[in-house]
Formats: C-alpha cells, structure tokens, sequence
C-alpha cells in the first residue's frame, strides 16, 4: 500500500491480525450481520411486536432512504473520497420532481427521470471539479450542499411545501407487490445466483483452484432461498414486498455485477486501493473517479424522490433536513464499506442501513424518547467507523480486494 | 348559495376582527428615520415571505416616511448579532428583532438598551436582557386552541385512546404548547375518557420523524386508537403519511395542527385532517408596527394592546399576546383573507377537485 500509513499492531498475538484481516476481508458482513441479530434480539425481547411482520414491513420502508444514499455513497468510499452533498442533492432532486409534478403538470416518469438526472450532473460537476483542481472532496462536496440548500428555497413555491397527497408518485414508496408475483421473483433471482455461482466456480476450477460444488454453489444458493423465503413469507403476511424494496434489491444487485464483472468496477476497487499503481497502469482513473461521483448523485436523488413519495410531500425542514447524512454514511461503513478505500459492496449500504433503521425503529416502539435516540446515534457512529478503523490498523494496512 | 352566505358571514366577521385590532391610530408623516426589522432564518419561510411584507406594509399605515431596512440573521445567532450592531451604529430609530436563537440573544438586547434604541421582541422569546415590547401570538394560546378543538371533537361517545405528537424536546414553544393542550386534555384524561397510547417528542419537529413515530404507535398498538393530537402541521402531515402508508388515513383523526401550512390546509379540504390554528402574520406585524410608533414617540401603546406580561429571565417584559383562530374545513376561506395564502395556492394538487376549490376557482 502506497500511501496509507502502515502502524505495527501494538500486540504480538497473532490471533488479533488475522482476525482483524478476516474482518476486513472475506468476514466483512459477519459484524454487521451479528449487530443485526443482535439489535434484533434485544428488541424483541424488549417487545414482540419488534418481530411482527406489520413492524417488518415498516422497517423495510423506513430503511430505504438511507440505504439508497448510502448505496450511492458506496463507490464514491471505494476510491477513498467522500460526498457530503447526498441529503441536499436529494433534497433538491424532489423539489425538481415535485415541482414538475404539481406546478408543471409533467407526467410521473418524466419528473422522476428529470431529479435522477440533476443528482448525476451534480455528480458531474463536482467529480470534475475534484479531479480537476484536486481539492479535498470533503470541502467541495461540502460547499455544494450549501449551494444546494440555496437552490432548493429558490426552486420550492412561495408557500414552502409541496403535498404530494394523491398524486401519482406516491406509488414509490406507498405500493407492494402481488403476492404471489413476489414469489416468482424470489425464483427468478434464485436461479440467476446459481448461474452466476456456478459460472464463477467453473472460471474457479479452469484457473486450477480445487472448489467444490457444494460449497461454492450449494450452500450459499440454500441459504440465499432460506433469506427469501423467510423475508417474503413476513412481508408477505402484511402488505406484501413493497415496490421500493425491489427497486433498492435491483440496484444493489446491478451495482454489485459491475463491481465484481465490469472492467469498469475492478478499476474503481483498483483506484481506491492503489490509485499510483491503476495510473502506471495507463487507466484514466480521473474518469473512474468522476463516475463515481455521478453514480452516488443519481442514488442521492433516487432517495431523495423515494422520500418525498414516502412523506407525501417535500418541503425545506422535512427534505435532507436532519441526520439523514450523516446516517447514510454511517450506514454505508457500518455495514462495511471502508472510510480507508478498496474495500466495500453494495450489500454494505442494505445492511448498515438496517441496522441503523432498526434501532431507531426499536427507540420509538418502546418509546424511549430523544435523549436515548441521540445518544445511541452518536454511539453508533464512533463504534462503527471505529470497528474499520481497528480492523484496517490491525490487519496492518493491508487491502485484501 | 349557502356557502356564499358562509362566505360573506366569515368575511364580515374577520372585517369585524380586524378593525377591531387595528384601532384608530392615523399616520403620523413626523415621523422620518430607518426602522430594522431582523429576521431569524430562511428556512422558516413565513418570516421571509409573509411577516416582512406585512410589517412594511404596517409601518407605511402608519408612519409613511420611515424606511424599514430587513436583515435575515440565516440561522446564525453571531451573524444576528453584528446585523443589530451595524443597526444601532446606523442610527437606527428602532428595531423589530425576530432572535435568531432566543436563547443568544441577550448580547443584541443589550446593546440596543446601552445606545437607547427601542426594541421590540417579536414571535420568538429573545431572553436574557431588556426589551421594550413583545409581541407573540403565544404557545399557550396555541395549545390552548388546539386542546380545546380536540377536547370539543372527542367529547361524544369514546372513551377513546389517543397519540399525542410534541415538538422538540427542551424547546420553550414545546412546552407552553403542550401545556396549553393538558388544560383541556388532562381533566377528561383523569376522567378516563381518554387514554393516552403513545406519546412522543418530534426531534426539531421534523415531519420524517413524526411519520416513523407514527408507525412504531401503530405497530405498539396494532393500530387500535381513534386520534392523534399533533402539536404543528409538519408534524400532523408526518402523521397522515403514516397512516396513509398502513392505509388508514380518515379512519384515525388527525386533531392539533398550527401554522396553517398549505399542504395540510388542502389534506383539511381532502378531509384527512380536521384543522389547524392559524396565525394570521399581518396582525402580528401591525402590533409590532404599533408598538414601534408608540415606542419612538415615547408614548404609552393604544389601550388594552399590551395584554399581559412575559418572564424572559431578566425581567417582566410589557407583552400583546395576538389572537390565533382555529380553522376547519368550514372556515378555510378566512386563511385567504387574512392574506396568509391566497386560493391559487391552496388549491393545487388533488386539493383542486374539492367542493371548495370549486367555489372559489378563479378568485
């Protein structure tokens, strides 16, 4: 590794770095997922109604906005940058939309395609202007925010708000999937894993790595089924899956194709990891980063729009306001996408952001009120970026992908 | 033909009101000079759109040679500051401060005292130093209204179980609006006609963490409670989201509301919320513009407009506590005569195809 530090592990157990460089490996979700079922229990314990299929359902829709931002935050934290300008981008993007709905009276698809567009030239503009100048993203992404808050008071009607009662995009956020259709998706996507699986092991075994059937196809397809089954039947036994979660599901398994099977995503992984030697490799890694960019603007204005279609409305104190930043972030490296670069998946943004949704929906269940909300937050934060932290100095600076 | 008499009656009731407080004070041309009025922030969008004007407007009624420069503090209480600063060393005749933060504003209050230039508090408590004036609509009488309406719709058959949305933890308006409600909330509480499900504060008043709060009683209670009393409009809309989401919307009523947001005027006109408490803006800022003129005079204000006193920490501040009206699908029309919205902009949206967009198309 070039020009990350390299700090000796203070300890000379052994255990500690293989450990850590597990973490930061191969194991990446196994702390996010044993926080989950952790959180999970303690809930349920607490109240089982944490566990009802009705407060599942909420959670998959509650979680969707963050998951979407931290989903577009995902390769932009691959090549080592960040963008603080998600919440205000999809601020923007749904005033756009909104306004294009109600004031301009522009068909659904258009206004949505028209938000998604302006997040990606945000994107643009900032990923160039980055590369360009080479100005810390931190500060750059920053300033846009401000520009975008700006813009979103100009863009928002006299009023302030925009009702999005009735109209046509609340179907975003507000509609579920025929029963039985789920189901059919839910085969659909199994039999495409096993493809991909299988493929995988055969390019496996050509390059002369002894992989067996069972362990590299079998086991996971079964438990991928058993994930399916069990999601579905509990959504299934409220509303439905809702059209949101298929959508976020779509994205995170697009964006996870390009990552591992596009030249494309083994660049942007090969950027963050070690951007010198992808630059003697003749890439133009300039371009690389500015995708990145553009990719996180457009899910930034995805959510955005999800969000206005989830709360009927966009306006300057409920539309990026808040902590929604700072938890996409959080969500994307709790769920184990490094703030250090290189390593991270799509599924880190699913993950972390249920996580994070799951706590917060717990607090209000129990009704633990806003002391112990900010409090656990906050908590949350340092111990998550804290967890990478350790696992990248313990592991000694090594970049497993 | 029923809904123009309403029409006529609401229009002759608020004329009625509002010469009522206007009283008879005529312009005084003697008066030259720069007036400061400072705004807050951006993001609360009446002060910008709705209280400025209104107070321009209110200084030319009555004192039409004096200018009144705005300043908008963005949220920043240091910024506010040096604004109220740059005023006193423009020589300005008053100012009109609407704090920033109220509770770092006292640096500004004694300044203008030390340079002898009147200030008049307006809507947000500035405490901590002197003030001449203050006038508020008041977070009492807002509560007051709201509990009241909720008390009046809930009062035949029940018992029934209810949520309560509050604002944001710590806040001063939280707390007097909340006491407002238990005055007519907690005697029929205690009464056990109604029980209180759940109960929460909305951080910052954020309408996405109403909605989820709103979600998580549903869960808790599977959706077994007959209202929600919300303490503002963001916060009832964040409400109707929820319960739109579970497909319940006007199967729990949504009672409270205050600011007369236009996105829950028109859910009131859909039916999905039975009302707010409006402030009508231009009545606060002829009070502020009253009590201006009477403070460069170094006069006494009209009789029976300072109606009471506030505590803001440093002492007994002289306050005019404004009116609010509580407003139902009934009375809509009297948010368009106060000035606050005009029929254009409430009716949009799936508002438009209500019975009383219909009636008023056009106007």
């Amino acid at each position: 590794m070039a020009s990350v530090e390299r700090m000796p592990a203070p300890t000379n157990s052994k255990l500690l770095p293989r450990l850590a460089g597990l973490i930061s490996g191969e194991w990446r979700y196994v702390p996010i997922l044993v926080a989950i079922v952790l959180i999970w229990a303690f809930f349920g314990l607490l109240d089982p109604k944490f566990l009802s299929p009705r407060n599942l359902s909420n959670l998959s829709l509650q979680c969707i906005v963050t998951a979407m931002l931290a989903l577009g935050l995902v390769p932009v934290l691959i090549i080592r940058q960040i963008d603080m300008s998600v919440a205000a981008i999809s601020a923007v993007a749904a005033t756009i939309a909104g306004q294009l709905l109600i004031a301009q009276n522009v068909s659904v698809w258009l206004a949505i395609a028209a938000g998604i567009a302006f997040g990606a030239l945000v994107g643009l503009v900032q990923g160039r202007w980055i590369t360009w100048t080479r100005t810390p993203a931190f500060l750059v992404t920053f300033g846009v925010s401000l520009v975008l808050a700006a813009v979103q008071l100009k863009l928002l009607p006299a009023t302030g708000q925009i009702n999005l009662f009735g109209t046509d995009i609340t179907f975003l956020a507000g509609s579920y999937i025929d029963k039985t259709l789920s189901w059919g998706l839910a085969a659909v996507a199994l039999v495409i894993f096993v493809a991909f699986r299988y493929a995988s092991l055969t390019d496996a075994r050509k390059a002369g790595l002894d992989r067996t059937a069972t362990k590299h196809v079998v086991a996971p397809a079964l438990i991928v089924a058993a994930v399916l089954v069990v999601v579905i039947s509990a959504l299934n036994r409220h509303n439905g899956v809702p059209v949101a979660v298929l959508i976020l599901f779509t994205a995170i398994i697009v964006l996870s194709y390009i990552g591992k099977h596009t030249r494309f995503g083994i660049y942007l992984y090969a950027t963050g990891a070690n951007p010198s030697a992808v630059v003697r490799a003749g890439i133009k890694v300039d371009r690389i980063r500015m995708t990145a960019f553009v990719v996180c603007g457009a899910f930034a204005a995805f959510g955005g729009i999800l969000a206005a279609s989830r709360l009927l409305g966009v306006s300057a104190q409920s539309s990026g306001m808040g902590t929604l930043l700072l938890e996409a972030i959080t969500a994307a490296v709790v769920g184990g996408t490094s703030l250090f670069g290189g390593r991270g998946s799509p599924w880190s943004a699913l993950f972390g952001a249920l996580a994070i949704t799951s706590i917060s929906n717990g607090i209000d269940l129990l009704g633990l009120g806003t002391e112990v909300k900010l409090a656990t937050q906050g908590i949350v934060l340092v111990l998550a970026t804290s967890v990478d932290s350790l696992a990248h100095r313990f592991a000694g600076g090594r970049q497993e992908d | 033909m029923k809904s123009i008499v309403r029409g006529v009656l609401a229009a002759a009731a608020f004329a009625l009101a509002a010469t009522g407080s206007a009283y008879a004070l005529d312009p005084d041309p003697e008066l030259t000079g720069t007036v400061h009025l400072m705004l807050p922030n951006f993001t609360t969008v009446r002060f910008v759109e709705k209280d400025g004007p209104a107070f321009v407007e209110a200084m030319k009624k009555y004192a039409p040679n004096i200018k009144v420069e705005i300043a908008n503090g963005e949220s920043n209480p240091s910024l506010q500051q040096q604004q109220v600063e740059a005023a006193i060393t423009g020589d300005t005749k008053a100012i009109v401060l609407i704090a920033a933060d109220p509770s770092l504003a006292s640096a500004s209050l004694f300044a203008a005292e030390k340079a002898g230039v009147p200030l008049i508090a307006y809507e947000h408590e500035a405490s901590g130093g002197p003030v001449t004036y203050y006038t508020q609509f008041g977070a009492l009488k807002v509560g007051q209204a709201q509990g009241k309406n909720a008390a009046a719709a809930l009062s035949e058959g029940g018992p029934y179980k209810i949520a309560r949305l509050y604002g944001n933890k710590g806040d001063f308006y939280t707390r007097a609006t909340k006491e407002g409600q238990d005055e007519h909330l907690q005697p029929l509480i205690d009464a056990g006609k109604i029980e209180v499900v759940c109960e929460d504060y909305v951080p910052n008043w954020n309408p996405s963490e109403a909605q989820r709060i709103m979600e998580q009683c549903l869960t808790k209670t599977d959706g077994d409670f007959q209202a929600i009393v919300a303490s503002n409009d963001g916060t009832a809309e964040g409400a109707l989201a929820a319960l739109v989401s579970q497909g319940l919307q006007g199967q729990i009523k949504i009672l409270g509301g205050q600011d007369a947001n236009v996105a829950t005027l028109q859910n009131i006109l859909l039916g999905l919320q039975h009302g707010t408490v409006l402030k009508n803006y231009p009545m606060l800022a002829d009070s502020a513009a009253r009590l201006v003129v009477a403070a460069i005079k170094k006069q006494q204000p009209e009789e029976g407009h300072i109606n009471g006193e506030f505590d803001n920490g440093y002492g007994k501040i002289p306050t005019a506590f404004i009116d609010v009206t509580m407003i139902d699908q009934s009375n809509v029309g009297d948010v368009v005569e106060a000035g606050v919205w005009n029929w254009a902009d409430v009716c949009t949206g799936a508002a438009a195809n209500t019975q009383t967009c219909k009636d008023n198309a056009g106007k």
